[in-house]
C-alpha cells in the first residue's frame, strides 16, 4: 500500500511539472502585447518598455519558464492584467464560489442517484426503473448550459419563484466570511434568511450541474447493482436464510456503491468543466466565471492560473479517491 | 470503515432527502413571498440600501484608483467617492458648476488658471481639502501617466500660493480647460495624507488606492466583492451635510443579466437599473412599479474606416459609398429599440461645440453603387468589420448592414476581438482593422473630446483618430479651434462646422445613431436627475432616497 | 468453411438488424440522418436564408410565416437552426479526425516500440488527461486567436489521449500474436507491420468510441462557442445563436432555446446511435467501471489484456 502511494504521488509531481508545462506552451503563443495592457493603453512607449522589464516579458523563454515555476512553487501565479491584483488573490476570492456549486451538485447527485440505482436494481422492471432508465439516456447528452437557460426561463422567469443569476439578492447583506461559502458561512452566523436567500440562489446552477451526473450515477450505481446481485455469494447468503433487506443492505450495497465511488473521480473532471459554463450562464462568481471574464480582457496571465490550479486540483483528488479506493477494496491487485 | 455503510438505511435516506428539499423550497417560497411584501410595506426606509444594478457591461471598476481605471463604469462608483474642483451636469445640455472650487479665472492669455477653493472641506480621513491636496492630485496623476491622464496633457505645472488658492500653468492655450476638470476619468481630488501613508516604494499610494478610499465625497466604501457588489455608506463629515433625504447606503450590483435586472426592479430587490435590453426597458416601462426614463447619452456610434490601410477603403468614392449604404434610422430602430436619434454630426448634442454637419448621407443604395463602380469596385470586395468582443450593439449593427452591402457585392467578415489584441493591431494603420464599430464615450463633455480626436491627424493610436484620418486643411481649423475662445461662439462653431464639411466629404467616419440612456428606477424611489455631463452609470445617490 | 463463413455473415447480419429495430435504435438512426441531412442539404431544405433579414417581423415569436420564430433582425430561427446543424456536423468531424489522427500515431508508436517511447508517450498523455476537458480548450483556444479554426485545434488538442490509449492498448494485445510474428520472421519491415497488421484490429474499438465521441464533440464545441469562441457571434452556429439569444430570454425565448433543442436531440441521437454501434460491433464490451476490466485499466496496465472502449472522456460530457 505504501509502496502503491509513493509511487502515486511520485506520479502526481510529474504530472504537475507536465501541466505547469502545458500551460507555460500555451501561454506563450500570445498574439496581444500584455505591457499595453498592465500600463493601460494611454501609456508611452518608455513605460510599456519598463512594464516588460517588470514583468520579464523580454527574457529568453526558458528563463521565463524557470521563474515561472519558481512563481508558482512560492505561490504566485502572477499579475491579472485586468483586475491588476495577483492572480491567487483572484482565485482565492472566486474560489470559494466554486466549491460551494460543486459541492452541492454532488451533495445533490449522490444523495439522489444513489439510492434512485439501487432501488431500480432492486425493483428491476418496475416503475422507477422505467423512469430511471429513461432521465439516465436523457441526461447523458444534455447541454448544460441549455439546461440553465431553461430553468432559469422556467423557475425565474414565468414561476418567478427562484432568482435568474448571482449568489445572493444585492439587497441581503453578505455574511461574515468563514469558509466564502454563503450557505456555511451564513448557517455559522445563525443569519437563517440570508441562509434561505443563499440556497435559492444556489439551487438551480447546483441542479443543473448536478442533472447529467445524476443521470450516470443512477446508471452505475443501477448497473453495479444488478452485477453483484447476480453473484453466487448473494445467492448463497439469501439461500443460508437471510431476508432480502438484510443481504441487500449488509452484503450487496458495500460493494455495489464501490463503483460509483469511483466514479466520482471522473464525474469531477466532468463538474469542472460544465461548472465554468453554469457559472456564466447563472452569473455565479467562481471561477469559471472570472475565467471567461479574463477571456474577453485577453488576460492570459488569469487564464493560466485558473487552467493550472484547476488541473493540480483535478489530479490530487484523483490521487485521492484512488487511494480511497484502494481503501475500500482490498481485492484490487495493485501493479508496483 | 465498512460499520456506517451497514447502519444506514437507503430507504432512510430517500425519503429523507425527499422531505429535507421540499422543506427548503417551501421555505425559499415563503421566503421570497415575504420579502415582496415587506418592500411594499415600507415606511421611510433609511437603513435600507439603495440597491442600483450596473448590468452585465463592464460596469465593474478595474480599480478604485481615479488615477488608474478607465473604463466606463469606474466614474460612478467614483463620483460618489470624490469630489472634483467643478462638476458638469444638465438634462439636455452640459454646463459647468463649481464644486470644490468656488470661483476661478484664467489670464487673457488663457495660460494660467486660478480656482479658489471652498474651506472647510475635509477629506474621510479628516484631513482638510487645500490647495496642496490639489496639487497633490495632478502631480500624481500627470506622474503615473494610466487612465485618462492624457485629458490633462497641457497642464505644465500646478502650483499651491495658498491654502485656498490653485494655479494651473499651460502649456498652450486650450478653450477646454475648464471642461476637462470635470472629466468621468480623472481630476478626482485625493488625500495626500491618506496616500502618503500606505505608500510602498515611492508608488504614491497606487497599490493600496486600488481597492480603498482616499476621498471628500458623499459616500465612503465599505467593502468591494469582486464580481459581484461594491457597498458604500455615507460620510458624515461631507461638504454639503446630510439635511433632508439622502440615502445612507448604496450596493451597487454588478454582472447581473438584463432578464435579471427586469425581475429585481419588479419584485423590488433593486431600486435602479441601467443596461438592460431594449426589449427589458420597454416590458418595464409597462410596469406600474418601475418608472423608465429615457435621455440621450454623449455617445455617438459610429464606424471607423481606415483611411490609410492598402485597399479599398483608401479611396474616398468607396468610402463615400459606405457611408450611403448605412441605414441609420434602421439602426436606430432595431438595434436601440427604436429610442436612439439618428446622428448628424460627429458631435452628441448637448454639448458645447455642437454643430450638424452641411453634409449629410442618407440610405441610398443606387447611389452608392454608382459610386462604387466609379471608383472601379463594382464587382465588390471582402472587408474585416472588427468589434470589440462582447459588444452585442457592434455586432448588431454589421449584422444589420451586412445585408445591405451584399446587395453591393461587399463581403463583410464580422470580427470580434478582445480589446487588448484590438489595442495592439490599432496602433499601426497597417495592421489597424478595416472597419471598427465603436461608440465613442467622451471624458467630458465638450467640443474638443469630439472632433480633435476623431480628425486631428496627430491623434492617433488607442487615444483617438481610429480611422487614421489626416487632412492638413482641416488639422489647421482644429489648432484655429483649440486656441479660440469659448466653445459656443460663433466663430468657433463656424470653424467646427467647416471641419465637417470637409472630412465628412472625406468620410474617415459614419456616424450613425447617438445612444439613448435608459434608466429603469423604482417609483418609490426619489431625487434622481439625470446627467448629461457624466456616463449614464452615474448616479446622484446623495440626492436620491427611497420611500 | 465456406457455408460456416457465410451462416456466420448472416447471423451477424441478422443480430445487426434485430439490434436496430429496437424503437431507440429507430429513432437514434433516424435523428441521425436527419441531422446529416440538414447538414448537407441545408440550405435547399430552409425556408429562408440563414442570414435573410425580415425587420418587419423582428422579435416575432412561432408563427406560420416563422415556424419557430424570428430573431432580433428578422431572421428564421428555423432556418438558422438548419443552417447550424452544417457548423456542428463539420466541427465535430474536424475535431475527431484530428483526435484520430493524433491518437492514433502516439498510441502505436507507443504500443509499439514500448520501453523509453511508450513511458514518455503515456506520461504525455497523462499530462493532457490531467486538465478537464473544456478549460483546457478554453485556454488553447484563446491563445489561437478564438476563432472557429482555434476552437476546432483546441478539441482535437484536448480528445485524442483517449484515441492514444485505445491504440496503444489494442496493439500491445495483437503485437504478440502469432501471425505478427510469423509475419516479421518473414521479414516484414516495422512501419508495414505496424500498419498493416496492426493497426487494422484496432479499427473496431476505434471506431465505437468515434461514434460514441461525436455527440459530446458536438455539445463540447456548442460550449465554447456559447463563451464566445468558436463560431463569431452572427453565425448561425448552435452555441453562438444560444449566446446571442440569452439577453431576449424573457421576450423572446425561442432565439436561444430552439437551437439549445437542436443541439440537446443531436447529442442525444448521435450518443444512442453510438451505442447502437457499439452494440453491433462489440456485444460483449463493458461500460461499467465497477467491472474488473475497469478496475486493472485503473491502475496501470502494463501487459495484458486489451483495453475495452472506455465510456466516453470523463464518462461523460455535457
Amino acid at each position: 500500500m505504501l509502496r502503491f502511494v509513493t509511487r502515486r504521488l511520485f506520479l502526481l509531481v510529474l504530472t504537475a511539472i507536465g501541466i505547469t508545462l502545458v500551460t507555460f506552451v500555451i501561454s506563450h503563443v500570445v498574439p496581444a502585447d500584455p505591457a499595453v495592457l498592465i500600463a493601460g493603453h494611454n501609456a508611452t512607449e518608455h513605460t510599456l518598455e519598463l512594464v516588460r522589464h517588470q514583468y520579464g516579458l523580454d527574457k529568453p523563454l526558458v528563463t521565463q519558464y524557470l521563474d515561472y515555476l519558481n512563481g508558482i512553487l512560492h505561490g504566485d501565479l502572477g499579475m491579472s492584467t485586468y483586475s491588476r491584483r495577483s492572480v491567487v488573490t483572484d482565485l482565492a476570492a472566486y474560489l470559494p464560489a466554486t466549491v460551494e456549486l460543486v459541492l452541492v451538485a454532488i451533495v445533490s447527485a449522490v444523495t439522489i442517484g444513489v439510492p434512485l440505482g439501487v432501488v431500480s436494481a432492486i425493483r428491476k422492471g418496475g416503475v422507477i426503473d422505467h423512469f430511471s432508465r429513461i432521465f439516465a439516456i436523457a441526461g447523458s447528452s444534455l447541454p448544460l448550459f441549455w439546461l440553465g437557460l431553461l430553468l432559469q426561463l422556467v423557475f425565474g422567469g414565468t414561476l418567478k419563484i427562484l432568482p435568474l443569476t448571482g449568489r445572493l439578492s444585492p439587497s441581503v447583506a453578505l455574511p461574515p466570511k468563514t469558509t466564502g461559502m454563503y450557505t456555511i458561512d451564513s448557517l455559522l452566523a445563525g443569519q437563517l434568511g440570508t441562509f434561505v436567500n443563499a440556497l435559492e440562489h444556489i439551487v438551480l446552477p447546483a441542479a443543473v450541474l448536478a442533472f447529467a451526473s445524476l443521470s450516470l450515477i443512477v446508471r452505475v450505481t443501477r448497473s453495479s447493482m444488478l452485477e453483484v446481485l447476480s453473484q453466487d455469494y448473494i445467492r448463497t447468503a439469501r439461500t443460508k436464510g437471510l431476508s432480502r433487506r438484510r443481504v441487500i443492505v449488509r452484503h450487496a450495497l458495500r460493494n455495489a456503491l464501490i463503483a460509483p465511488v469511483t466514479l466520482l473521480g471522473l464525474q469531477l473532471g466532468y463538474l469542472l468543466s460544465g461548472v465554468f459554463l453554469v457559472e456564466v450562464v447563472f452569473s455565479w462568481p467562481g471561477i469559471g466565471f472570472y475565467s471567461v471574464h479574463a477571456v474577453q480582457g485577453s488576460d492570459y496571465v488569469a487564464i493560466m492560473g485558473v487552467t493550472l490550479v484547476v488541473a493540480l486540483i483535478y489530479s490530487t483528488i484523483n490521487l485521492l479517491t484512488d487511494i480511497a479506493y484502494l481503501a475500500m477494496d482490498p481485492r484490487i491487485s495493485y501493479e508496483t | 470503515m465498512t460499520r456506517p455503510l451497514r447502519k444506514i438505511s437507503f430507504r432512510l435516506l430517500l425519503y429523507a432527502s425527499v422531505i429535507g428539499l421540499t422543506a427548503v423550497g417551501l421555505s425559499a417560497c415563503g421566503q421570497s413571498g415575504a420579502k415582496t411584501k415587506s418592500s411594499a410595506a415600507n415606511g421611510p426606509a433609511s437603513n435600507a440600501p439603495l440597491v442600483i444594478d450596473l448590468g452585465a457591461g463592464n460596469a465593474e471598476p478595474s480599480s478604485l484608483d481615479p488615477d488608474v481605471d478607465y473604463d466606463n463604469g469606474d466614474y460612478g462608483i467614483l463620483s460618489q467617492i470624490y469630489d472634483q474642483l467643478v462638476s458638469a451636469s444638465g438634462t439636455t445640455s452640459v454646463s459647468i458648476h463649481p464644486s470644490l472650487a468656488t470661483t476661478w479665472s484664467s489670464s487673457k492669455d488663457g495660460l494660467t488658471w486660478t480656482f479658489h477653493l471652498r474651506p472647510n472641506v475635509h477629506f474621510h480621513d479628516g484631513s482638510l481639502v487645500n490647495a496642496k491636496a490639489v496639487k497633490f492630485t495632478y502631480d500624481r496623476c500627470l506622474k503615473m501617466k494610466q487612465g485618462g491622464w492624457a485629458d490633462f496633457a497641457e497642464v505644465k505645472s500646478v502650483d499651491a500660493p495658498d491654502p485656498l488658492t490653485v494655479v494651473f500653468h499651460l502649456k498652450y492655450r486650450f478653450s477646454s480647460f475648464l471642461n476637462s476638470l470635470s472629466s468621468v476619468n480623472n481630476g478626482n481630488i485625493v488625500s495626500p495624507t491618506t496616500l502618503l501613508k500606505h505608500q510602498v516604494n515611492g508608488d504614491l499610494g497606487a497599490k493600496w488606492l486600488y481597492n480603498h478610499d482616499a476621498g471628500s465625497g458623499p459616500y465612503e466604501l465599505t467593502s468591494w466583492t469582486h464580481g459581484q457588489r461594491i457597498e458604500l455608506h455615507k460620510f458624515p463629515g461631507y461638504w454639503r451635510g446630510w439635511k433632508g433625504n439622502h440615502a445612507s447606503k448604496v450596493v451597487f450590483q454588478f454582472t447581473a443579466a438584463s432578464a435579471t435586472q427586469r425581475l429585481g426592479l419588479e419584485n423590488g430587490s433593486v431600486d435602479a437599473a441601467i443596461g438592460l435590453s431594449p426589449q427589458d426597458f420597454s416590458a418595464l416601462a409597462k410596469s406600474s412599479s418601475v418608472v423608465v426614463q429615457n435621455h440621450q447619452s454623449l455617445f455617438v456610434q459610429y464606424l471607423a474606416l481606415n483611411c490609410k490601410k492598402e485597399g479599398p477603403l483608401k479611396n474616398r468614392l468607396v468610402r463615400q459609398a459606405l457611408a450611403y449604404s448605412v441605414n441609420a434610422p434602421h439602426v436606430a430602430k432595431f438595434v436601440w429599440g427604436g429610442f436612439a436619434t439618428v446622428a448628424k454630426s460627429y458631435a452628441p448634442t448637448g454639448i458645447p461645440g455642437y454643430v450638424e454637419s452641411p453634409i449629410q448621407y442618407k440610405f441610398d443604395l443606387a447611389k452608392a453603387k454608382k459610386l462604387l463602380a466609379q471608383a472601379g469596385y463594382a464587382k465588390g470586395f471582402s472587408v474585416d468589420g472588427v468589434i470589440i468582443a462582447g459588444d452585442q450593439m457592434g455586432s448588431l449593427v454589421y449584422q444589420l448592414w451586412q445585408s445591405d452591402l451584399s446587395k453591393l457585392n461587399i463581403k463583410l467578415n464580422i470580427k470580434p476581438l478582445p480589446y487588448p489584441q484590438f489595442a495592439k493591431l490599432q496602433q499601426k494603420a497597417s495592421t489597424s482593422p478595416d472597419i471598427i464599430s465603436n461608440a465613442w464615450g467622451l471624458d467630458y463633455a465638450s467640443d474638443f473630446a469630439i472632433y480633435y480626436q476623431f480628425l486631428y491627424s496627430k491623434a492617433t493610436s488607442v487615444q483617438g483618430n481610429w480611422a487614421y484620418y489626416g487632412n492638413p486643411k482641416v488639422d489647421a481649423i482644429l489648432i484655429k479651434a483649440r486656441a479660440a475662445g469659448q466653445a459656443n461662439s460663433p466663430a468657433v462653431l463656424n470653424l467646427y462646422r467647416q471641419a465637417q464639411k470637409i472630412s465628412y466629404g472625406d468620410a474617415p467616419y459614419i456616424p450613425m445613431v447617438q445612444e439613448p440612456a435608459r434608466i429603469a428606477i423604482r417609483s418609490n424611489v426619489h431625487g434622481y436627475q439625470y446627467n448629461l455631463g457624466e456616463t449614464p452609470y452615474d448616479f446622484n445617490v446623495y440626492n436620491m432616497w427611497k420611500s | 468453411m465456406h457455408l460456416s463463413a457465410a451462416r456466420d455473415f448472416r447471423a451477424r447480419h441478422r443480430r445487426a438488424l434485430k439490434l436496430a429495430s429496437r424503437p431507440t435504435s429507430l429513432v437514434a438512426i433516424a435523428g441521425v440522418v436527419l441531422l446529416l441531412v440538414a447538414a448537407v442539404f441545408g440550405t435547399l431544405i430552409a425556408p429562408y436564408g440563414s442570414s435573410k433579414l425580415d425587420l418587419a417581423h423582428a422579435l416575432q415569436g412561432p408563427s406560420m410565416r416563422h415556424f419557430l420564430g424570428a430573431d432580433e433582425l428578422g431572421r428564421d430561427v428555423f432556418s438558422r437552426l438548419i443552417a447550424g446543424a452544417r457548423y456542428s456536423v463539420v466541427s465535430a468531424a474536424s475535431v475527431l479526425t484530428i483526435a484520430l489522427v493524433v491518437g492514433t500515431l502516439v498510441g502505436a508508436l507507443a504500443g509499439y516500440f514500448g520501453h523509453a517511447v511508450d513511458e514518455i508517450l503515456m506520461r504525455i498523455t497523462d499530462v493532457f488527461l490531467a486538465f478537464p476537458s473544456l478549460v483546457l480548450a478554453l485556454a488553447i483556444s484563446v491563445t489561437l486567436g478564438g476563432g472557429l479554426q482555434s476552437a476546432i485545434l483546441a478539441i482535437g488538442a484536448v480528445w485524442w489521449p483517449s484515441y492514444a490509449r485505445l491504440v496503444r492498448g489494442q496493439v500491445l494485445g495483437t503485437k504478440s500474436n502469432d501471425y505478427v510474428e510469423a509475419a516479421r520472421a518473414l521479414g516484414v519491415r516495422n512501419t508495414r507491420l505496424l500498419v498493416v497488421h496492426i493497426l487494422r484490429n484496432c479499427m473496431t474499438p476505434v471506431l465505437v468510441q468515434l461514434t460514441l465521441d461525436i455527440g459530446n464533440v458536438l455539445v463540447t464545441f456548442a460550449g465554447l462557442s456559447y463563451l464566445g469562441l468558436g463560431a463569431a457571434p452572427g453565425s448561425p452556429e448552435w452555441g453562438a445563436t444560444i449566446s446571442d439569444g440569452q439577453i431576449y430570454i424573457l421576450t423572446a425565448w425561442w432565439i436561444a432555446l430552439f437551437p439549445g433543442l437542436a443541439l440537446y436531440l443531436a447529442a442525444l441521437v448521435l450518443n444512442l446511435a453510438g451505442e447502437l454501434v457499439g452494440d453491433i460491433l462489440m456485444p460483449g464490451r463493458s461500460t461499467r467501471l465497477g467491472s474488473d476490466a475497469g478496475r486493472r485499466r485503473r491502475f496501470g496496465l502494463r501487459r495484458g489484456a486489451p483495453a475495452k472502449p472506455s465510456p466516453p472522456r470523463e464518462a461523460l460530457d455535457f
